[in-house]
């Protein structure tokens, strides 16, 4: 089947220059490879350039792109990078990777991206609305865009630059509505107690999902920090685009409205089966922490603020790393509020822009398994392999209190 | 006798080549090195053979978005596939094809997981679909 182009798509395809028909190329391969039959407007894209993953000939086409002239079609957003823009490269870690980042964020911006630099775009007031056809990349956004916000996009990846570039996406996917229905249903016994239990469960419904689009019913609305944690964990566990909740997330006023037809007898989910998924990622039983890490995905300025309030008057324990990663916009906040000097006399290395502990691939490992506790699935599920540690995993509370005393107490939120 | 198959051509250009045949779904990212071609993946049916130079036969692409680019890095290093037939291809597999320049074809009218044999000397015309066995290995 051959999709049907407008015009204008015929110009980029045919007149445009080398970068627009490169962009307008893989379009078209990838809707041609999911049945698209057309391609439609985006009102936005946000993209990854992740340095150890585009490696320098990724960082070459990118900066060709800039240099032959080729400009962002529609606004444009930057997800996390390699380094912190404040200090630049560490010499700890500075590797070519850093070089290739700074090229290729230099160049996005020539081409017209704003250098948010963060894999939480929202909480720097950056949200696609209800209904918007968008092409965002990194999987715990895309999750969120679709679920939480009501907007539509695919998981893209190199997509999300060509649809920057053409302002255009296949029509494939989570953009037709049916595609975007939930088709198993999870009912939930319990209330999750805090963010980390959300993280939890997030984790647990994505992998008991089996590639479904999910619905679940039976919870309270735990605020838009804990949706974003859940969709987080969602993400990192299984490739589903999206996910619906009963009476909070916009499409699913009720079970009826979000399941093609009747509802799949429901599966239920337990406070005992949420305890067996904590066990996944509180995978150790030794209690000398060594590392905390809190902000992955890019902590908000309430998250902060609750690290900020539990640390208050008291000092991480000499020997411990304590780091919190978000982007500047929080940074900035943190700063004229007065938390970021809470944080930063008590001992918290707190980078903005750089990429959440674990995610950063070409950071060093740790020499010996050190021990580290998060508040983070995402974190817990990738730092054992990208730096070499074991995990503790629980609530902030938990992990500001390991930090102090350099004991980790419990598992119970 | 020779196998001959259509597919639907995802993205264009005609190679010919070895066949290396997979089973399980490849993630390029993280799954193969891209500085040697070598799938790295623990326990994947392929973990310790290159990609390099060869018609990769797998069923589609699994894992990171951030794939696409792991093509082009093969490419770049001449370490990558030189065609690629898949079972049902996707947008992460289908958009690195096109920046690493190689020809992929889905959804042929056989099964190519069966019926090609890793070492067989295969070519794939991404235009046309067409994919053939010249030389089966045995």
């Amino acid at each position: 089947m051959k999709m049907k182009l407008t015009p204008d798509q015929e110009k980029m395809l045919q007149g445009g220059g080398r970068t627009q028909q490169t962009a307008m190329a893989m379009l078209l391969a990838v809707g041609r490879a999911m049945d698209a039959t057309d391609l439609i407007p985006v009102a936005s894209a946000h993209i990854v350039i992740d340095a150890f993953a585009m490696g320098k000939p990724g960082a070459d086409l990118i900066v060709s792109m800039a240099e032959s002239g080729a400009r962002f079609a529609v606004p444009a957003t930057i997800n996390a990078i390699s380094f912190d823009r404040r200090t630049g490269p560490s010499p700890e870690t500075a590797t070519d990777y850093d070089v290739h980042q700074q090229r290729m964020l230099e160049a996005c911006q020539v081409m017209g991206a704003v250098a948010t630099c963060s894999c939480n775009p929202f909480s720097q007031g950056i949200a696609p609305a209800f209904g918007e056809h968008v092409a965002w990349s990194e999987s715990a956004t895309t999750g969120y865009v679709n679920s939480v916000l009501g907007a539509r996009s695919n998981r893209e990846g190199a997509t999300a630059i060509a649809s920057a570039l053409t302002g255009v996406t296949p029509r494939y996917g989570m953009h037709v509505p049916a595609n975007r229905r939930a088709s198993v249903h999870f009912e939930v016994a319990f209330q999750p107690r805090n963010e980390s239990e959300f993280n939890l469960l997030g984790s647990l419904v994505a992998r008991r999902s089996q590639g479904r689009i999910p619905v679940i019913s039976g919870l309270a609305h735990p605020g838009a920090d804990a949706l974003f944690g859940f969709g987080a964990s969602f993400a990192i566990v299984a490739n589903i685009p999206m996910f619906h909740i009963v009476g909070i997330t916009p499409e699913a006023p009720s079970l009826e409205d979000v399941c093609a037809g009747v509802p799949p007898a429901p599966i239920s989910i337990t406070r005992n089966d949420l305890d067996r998924e904590r066990a996944a990622y509180d995978t150790d039983g030794s209690t000398g922490v060594d590392l905390v890490t809190i902000g992955a995905p890019h902590a908000t300025i309430h998250q902060i603020q609750e690290v900020a309030e539990l640390l208050k008057g008291r000092k991480v324990k000499p020997g411990i790393e304590f780091t919190l990663t978000t982007n500047r916009s929080n940074f900035a906040l943190a700063e004229s509020s007065g938390l970021l000097s809470t944080l930063v006399s008590a001992g918290v290395k707190v980078t903005a822009d750089r990429m959440c502990f674990g995610c950063d691939l070409g950071a060093r490992k740790y020499q010996r398994a050190a021990l580290l506790a998060t508040n983070s699935v995402k974190a817990a599920l990738s730092a054992p392999g990208t730096r070499g540690v074991r995990t503790r995993y629980g609530t902030t509370r938990q992990c500001v209190e390991a930090a102090i005393t350099g004991i980790w107490k419990g598992s119970e939120g | 006798m020779t196998v001959r198959m259509h597919g639907q051509g995802i993205t264009e250009g005609e190679a010919e080549g070895i066949a290396l045949v997979s089973h399980m779904p490849i993630a390029f990212n993280l799954g193969v090195d891209e500085r040697t071609g070598v799938v790295v993946e623990k326990g994947h049916e392929l973990e310790g053979q290159s990609v390099a130079g060869k018609v990769l036969v797998f069923p589609g692409g699994k894992g990171s978005t951030a794939s696409s680019f792991s093509l082009l890095q093969l490419a770049s290093l001449s370490l990558g596939p030189v065609a690629l037939v898949n079972a049902q291809s996707d947008a992460i597999v289908a958009a690195g094809a096109v920046l690493a320049a190689i020809p992929l074809v889905h959804r042929c009218s056989k099964n190519p997981l069966e019926l090609i044999k890793t070492g067989d000397r295969v070519r794939v015309n991404g235009r046309t679909g067409v994919v053939e066995v010249l030389e089966a290995s045995e």
